[in-house]
C-alpha cells in the first residue's frame, strides 16, 4: 500500500482507492467490491470462507473475497462476474443447461457467479479436466438447491467447446 | 439413463426441456437480491440493526442496563423488551404463517401464538430477544449489545423429551399448558378430544394383527439435526416516515409482511408498502413465523429517522431445524402383500417454539397418510405427543413432516417384506393408494415399475449376502414410496389467484404472475404456460417479460412459493387471463371491422371472419388503431375443489458401505415422480436431483451438535455443519411420470417439496441390504455404522 492508497484493476478498469475516503483497511475485499464499488454479483453468504459464493478471480485464479482484506489485493487484477462478457461460453453453458437427465445449472442463482468464476479459473489452468477434477475444483462451493449434476454437465460441455476452439487456433 | 419422459399431451412449451427464463441473468450475476439493493452506497443514511442472541437456553432477564450502549458513538436507537409499546404488542407465532390475519378456520396449518417480538425470556441459545439496536454499522451495533449489563435468572436446559417430562424441568410455555411441557392437542386438528393421546383410530388394530402372517416393529428417529442451510440470509430494510412504512425484504410473500406489520403496529394496509426482491432458495425457512425483525427495524427507523436494515448472520440463520420425531411403528401383513394393521406411536421434540410438529404428527396422518398414502390399509392407529425442549425450534424444512414419517415407515415395510419373504414392491402395490383412485393404484405401479427398471432392482441380493468389494466394502439396494405433494389441498386452502397479461403494441408481453422466484421455477413455468395460451398471437417465451419485483402498492397480490404449488396454480390462472386477452382483441377488432364479435376469431396474430377468413385484420393494426393502448387480460381464479386423488413418488438407492471405516457412500439414486403434468421438464428434473441431495445430506452428514450442559448449538456455521458439495454426490436418474391427473387444464400436483422425502428411507434400506444393520437415527455417521456392525457381530457370535 502506497501513501494510504491501493490500486486495483477491476474487470479491466483502474481503481485507486484511498483509505478513510474510499474504504477502510479493516474491510474485506468482498465488502469493498460490493458495498463500496457496487459489484453486487460478488455474493456474500456465510462470510467465513465456507460456501464459495464470494469467489472472484485475482490475477486469473479464484480466491474467496470474504477471506482477504482489500489491501491484500493491492496491485492485482480482479475479475468479478460483472467482468465476464455475456457471450462467454461458460456463461452460455450455465445458462443453457437443460438437457434431459441433468436438470439445470442453477435454480435460485445466488451461488451461480461463484461457480462460473471457479469454472473460469479451472479451465484457464486445466483446459481438459476429468470428471473428478471438475468435482474437486468446484467442491468448495455450496449450492443448497443442489444443481451439482447440471453444473458438472455444463462444465464438461464447455470444456469440450473451449478445447475445440483451442485446437482451431 | 434408460428412461425417457414422454409428455401425455404434446404442448409447444409447457412440459418441455428448455433453459430457465432467467438463467442468463443469473449466470451473469445480474439478479438483484435484497442485500444488493440495500447497500450503503445506495442508501447512505441506512443504519444497521442487531438483535441480542440469547446466551442461555433457559434465561430470564431480571434487569437490563442499556445506558452504555445508548451513549456509544454511532448508536442511533435502542428498543428494549420492557418498552411499553413492545410489552403491549400481541404475541406472535413461530408456526406456519399463510397470512398473518388469515381467519382461524382458514389457516393452512393451525398456528400457536407462543412468541413475543422482544421477550424477556429465552428458550434456546441464540433466541433473538431482549433488546435491538440500530447503529451506523453492524459492528457498532454488535459492540453495543456486548456493553449491555444484564442480570439473568438461569434454569438448566433440557434437549430431549424425556428430560422435558421431568418434574424439575422448567415449563417453557405456560400459556399452552401451565403444568407440563407437552403441547396440548387441538380438538379441531386431532379429530375430537383425544384419549391417551390417540389421535387416529381407524378400524381395529388388534383384529388386523390377529389376521396377519407376520408382525414387525421398528423404532426410528428422524430430525433435530438439520437446517434449511440456504445462502441468501433473511433480512429487511424498513423506513418509517410520518405515518407510513416502506419495507424491502427477501421474504417470499410481500402481502404477508404487509399483513403482519398491520397486525402488530395497527397501521392501515394502504400505508404499508412492501417490496420483495428475488430471494435465494428458502427450503421452508420463510414459512417460519413472523420474524421479529420486521417490527424491530420499523420501530428503530421511527426512532432514528433513518432507514434501518437487519440481515441475519450465519449463526442466526440456524433458527430452525427439521423437527425431531421418534416413531415406533408396528406393522402387520399377509404374504399376498396386504398390510392388515399399521400402528404408529409418535413423539416429537418440538424445540423451543411450536412450528408445525403437532401437525406433522397428526394432521399429516389425517390429511395425507390415511386418505392419500395408505388408504387401503383397514386398521390404522396413531398415538401422538409433542414436547417443548430447549433445542432450536423444529420448523418447516422441505418435505416437512413427510420425511419423518417415511423414514420409519419405509423401513418398516422393508422389514415386513423380508419377514414375509416377499418383495416390498408387492406390499406397496397391494396396500398403498388413495381414497379416490381405484386399487391397485396405477400411479403407485407406474413410479415403482419405472424406478425399479432404471436401477436394476432385480440385482438386489438377499440381506448382507452381496460380494465383498476391495476386501471390505459391501453394496446394497433399497427403496421406498411416498405420495406427491397435495394438489387438492392447495386448491382448497389457497385463496383466489390473480394474474394479468399485458400485450404491448408490438405484441411483446408483460406477464404479471406474482410470486417470488426462489429457484423453484414458478416464473419459467408461468412464462411457458403464457406462451402456450397466447399461441393465437404466435407468442414465444422470449417475447414475454415476467414481472420479478413484488410491490404491495403497485402489483397484484402475490402467491407464496411454498408447497411446490406456484408452477401449476399460476399457470391454471394464466389460462383464463389469456382468454381475456383474446376476448379483448376480438372486441376491439369488431368495432374496427364492423363485424359482430361472435363472427370473429383470432389465429396467427390475425383477427378474421370465421366464414370468410380473407376478411381479416392484423393484431398489431388493432392496437395501432386504438392509440397503441396495450391490451391487459386479467383473471382472478377461484380454486377448483374437485377431488382428484394424488400421484406418487418412488426413491431407489444403491449404497456402498465401507465396513472398515464405517463410511456410507451412495453410488446411485433413482427418483420417480408422477406429477400429473410436468410444467417445465428441465426445471422439474433439477428439483428432483437437488431435492434428493438434501435428503442424502441429511441422511449422511448434516448434524447440529449441542453442548448438553449449556444447551448451546456448537457448529452453527457452514464449515462445521457439513452439507454435500459436488464432490460428495452420486449420479441421480430423475424420472418424470404423468399417469395420474388432477383437475383443470394442466392437472398437476406439487413436485419439488416432495423430492427429499424418500431419500433417507431408501438409503437406510440399502444399508440394511448391504450389511444387515439398521441405524435408528440420522445421520449415518461412520461411528454409528461401526457400532451397528460391532453389535451385529456380537449377536452372531453369541449364536
Amino acid at each position: 500500500m502506497d501513501q494510504g492508497q491501493i490500486k486495483l484493476i477491476i474487470n479491466g478498469r483502474n481503481y485507486k482507492l484511498k483509505v478513510g475516503r474510499d474504504f477502510e483497511v479493516t474491510e474485506s475485499l468482498s465488502t469493498v467490491l460490493r458495498e463500496r464499488l457496487g459489484f453486487t454479483g460478488v455474493r456474500v453468504s456465510c462470510n467465513q470462507g465456507g460456501c464459495g459464493a464470494c469467489t472472484v478471480l485475482m490475477n486469473g485464479k479464484s480466491v474467496l473475497s470474504c477471506m482477504m482484506l482489500a489491501v491484500e489485493a493491492d496491485g492485482s487484477e480482479i475479475t468479478t462476474i460483472e467482468g465476464i462478457p455475456a457471450d462467454d461460453p461458460i456463461i452460455a453453458a450455465f445458462a443453457e443447461e437443460s438437457d434431459p437427465g441433468y436438470g439445470t445449472a442453477m435454480q435460485c442463482g445466488f451461488c451461480t457467479p461463484g461457480f462460473v468464476l471457479e469454472t473460469k479459473s479451472l479451465l484457464s489452468e486445466n483446459p481438459h479436466p476429468t470428471d473428478i477434477e471438475i468435482k474437486d475444483a468446484l467442491s468448495g462451493h455450496i449450492c443448497r438447491c443442489g444443481v451439482y449434476q447440471g453444473v458438472e454437465h455444463a462444465v464438461r460441455k464447455v470444456s469440450n467447446i473451449v478445447n475445440r476452439e483451442d485446437q482451431k487456433k | 439413463m434408460k428412461y425417457k419422459y414422454i409428455p401425455r399431451v404434446k404442448r409447444k412449451y409447457v412440459g418441455s426441456y428448455l433453459p430457465k427464463i432467467d438463467a442468463k441473468e443469473k449466470a451473469m450475476g445480474r439478479t438483484k437480491f435484497f442485500d444488493d439493493i440495500t447497500i450503503k452506497s445506495k442508501v447512505p443514511r441506512m443504519l444497521y440493526c442487531a438483535i441480542m442472541n440469547a446466551p442461555y437456553a433457559n434465561g430470564k432477564i431480571l434487569s437490563m442496563d442499556t445506558s452504555k450502549a445508548e451513549t456509544m458513538e454511532g448508536v442511533r436507537a435502542v428498543v428494549r423488551y420492557d418498552d411499553p409499546e413492545i410489552m403491549a404488542m400481541p404475541p406472535t407465532t413461530n408456526s406456519w404463517t399463510d397470512t398473518a390475519i388469515t381467519p382461524y378456520h382458514r389457516e393452512t396449518v393451525p398456528k400457536w401464538f407462543d412468541r413475543r417480538v422482544l421477550d424477556d425470556t429465552s428458550r434456546f441459545v441464540g433466541d433473538l430477544m431482549g433488546v435491538a439496536i440500530a447503529a451506523d454499522t453492524r459492528e457498532i451495533a454488535d459492540e453495543a449489545l456486548k456493553s449491555i449489563d444484564i442480570k439473568w435468572e438461569v434454569a438448566p436446559p433440557f434437549l430431549e423429551v424425556e428430560d422435558a417430562q421431568r418434574p424439575e424441568a422448567k415449563i417453557l410455555h405456560p400459556e399452552a399448558d401451565p403444568t407440563s411441557n407437552q403441547l396440548p392437542h387441538r380438538n379441531d386438528l386431532d379429530g375430537g378430544v383425544s384419549v391417551n393421546n390417540i389421535v387416529v383410530d381407524k378400524g381395529d388394530i388388534a383384529k388386523g394383527i390377529k389376521e396377519a402372517d407376520a408382525v414387525i416393529e421398528v423404532d426410528e428417529t428422524f430430525g433435530g439435526n438439520s437446517t434449511q442451510g440456504t445462502l441468501d440470509f433473511r433480512g429487511c430494510m424498513s423506513e418509517w416516515v410520518d405515518d407510513k412504512i416502506e419495507v424491502w425484504t427477501n421474504h417470499y410473500y410481500s402481502d404477508q409482511v404487509r399483513m403482519h406489520i398491520h397486525d402488530m403496529l395497527g397501521l392501515p394496509l394502504a400505508k404499508i408498502r412492501v417490496h420483495n426482491t428475488n430471494c435465494g432458495a428458502h427450503m421452508g425457512k420463510w414459512n417460519m413465523g413472523e420474524q421479529n425483525f420486521f417490527i424491530l427495524t420499523a420501530i428503530l427507523s421511527r426512532e432514528s429517522g433513518c432507514p434501518v436494515k437487519y440481515k441475519m448472520n450465519v449463526h442466526e440463520e440456524f433458527a430452525e431445524t427439521r423437527t425431531k420425531i421418534n416413531f415406533k411403528i408396528k406393522v402387520a401383513g399377509k404374504r399376498d402383500g396386504t398390510v392388515t394393521a399399521l400402528d404408529f406411536d409418535g413423539i416429537a421434540n418440538n424445540g423451543a417454539y411450536q412450528g408445525v410438529t403437532g401437525y406433522a404428527l397428526t394432521g399429516f396422518m389425517n390429511a395425507e397418510g390415511i386418505p392419500r398414502l395408505f388408504y387401503p390399509i383397514e386398521n390404522v392407529r396413531m398415538r401422538s405427543r409433542v414436547y417443548f425442549t430447549n433445542r432450536i425450534p423444529g420448523g418447516v424444512f422441505r418435505s416437512v413432516g413427510n420425511v419423518q414419517q417415511n423414514f420409519p415407515l419405509g423401513q418398516a415395510i422393508d422389514e415386513l417384506a423380508e419377514t414375509l419373504g416377499i418383495d416390498p414392491i408387492i406390499i406397496y402395490k397391494k396396500s398403498f393408494g388413495n381414497s379416490f383412485d381405484p386399487q391397485p393404484n396405477a400411479s403407485v405401479a407406474s413410479v415403482l415399475d419405472s424406478a425399479s427398471a432404471e436401477i436394476g432392482w432385480e440385482r438386489r441380493h438377499k440381506t448382507d449376502a452381496g460380494p465383498i468389494i476391495d476386501g471390505y466394502k459391501k453394496r446394497g439396494i433399497g427403496m421406498t414410496l411416498h405420495n406427491q405433494w397435495h394438489a387438492e389441498w392447495q386448491e382448497n386452502e389457497r385463496g383466489r389467484i390473480e394474474t394479468s397479461i399485458r400485450v404491448n403494441p408490438d405484441l411483446s408481453v408483460i406477464l404479471n404472475a406474482p410470486t417470488k422466484e426462489t429457484g423453484a421455477g414458478g416464473n419459467s413455468a408461468a412464462v411457458m404456460a403464457c406462451a402456450d395460451n397466447l399461441c393465437f398471437l404466435n407468442i414465444t417465451p422470449d417475447d414475454i417479460k415476467w414481472v420479478s419485483d413484488g410491490d404491495t402498492e403497485m402489483g397484484l397480490r402475490d402467491c407464496p412459493p411454498t408447497d411446490s404449488v406456484v408452477s401449476f396454480i399460476m399457470s391454471e390462472c394464466i389460462v383464463g387471463a389469456a382468454l381475456d386477452v383474446k376476448r379483448q382483441f376480438i372486441e376491439r377488432a369488431s368495432g374496427m371491422m364492423n363485424i359482430k364479435e361472435e363472427l370473429l376469431d383470432i389465429k396467427d396474430s390475425k383477427i378474421f371472419k370465421k366464414t370468410e377468413p380473407y376478411i381479416c385484420m392484423d393484431a398489431k393494426d388493432v392496437m395501432m388503431e386504438d392509440d397503441c393502448v396495450p391490451i391487459t387480460g386479467r383473471n382472478i381464479r377461484n380454486n377448483n375443489k374437485t377431488v382428484t386423488g394424488i400421484g406418487y413418488g418412488a426413491w431407489f438407492a444403491e449404497v456402498e458401505v465401507d465396513t472398515e471405516t464405517g463410511k456410507v457412500s451412495v453410488v446411485d439414486l433413482v427418483i420417480a415422480n408422477d406429477v400429473g403434468q410436468v410444467m417445465h421438464a428441465s426445471g422439474a428434473e433439477s428439483q428432483q436431483i437437488g431435492g434428493v441431495f438434501i435428503g442424502t445430506g441429511e441422511t449422511l452428514t448434516e448434524e447440529i451438535f449441542y453442548d448438553k450442559r449449556t444447551g448451546t448449538p456448537l457448529n452453527v456455521n457452514y464449515i462445521d455443519y457439513k452439507m454435500l458439495t459436488m464432490a460428495d454426490v452420486p449420479h441421480v436418474s430423475p424420472i418424470l411420470k404423468e399417469t395420474w391427473k388432477g383437475a383443470s387444464e394442466y392437472g398437476a400436483c406439487g413436485l419439488a417439496e416432495s423430492t427429499p422425502t424418500g431419500a433417507s428411507a431408501a438409503i437406510a434400506n440399502a444399508v440394511y441390504n448391504a450389511v444387515g444393520i439398521r441405524v435408528p437415527t440420522v445421520p449415518f455417521s461412520p461411528k454409528k455404522i461401526l457400532e451397528g456392525l460391532a453389535e451385529k457381530a456380537m449377536k452372531e457370535d453369541a449364536k
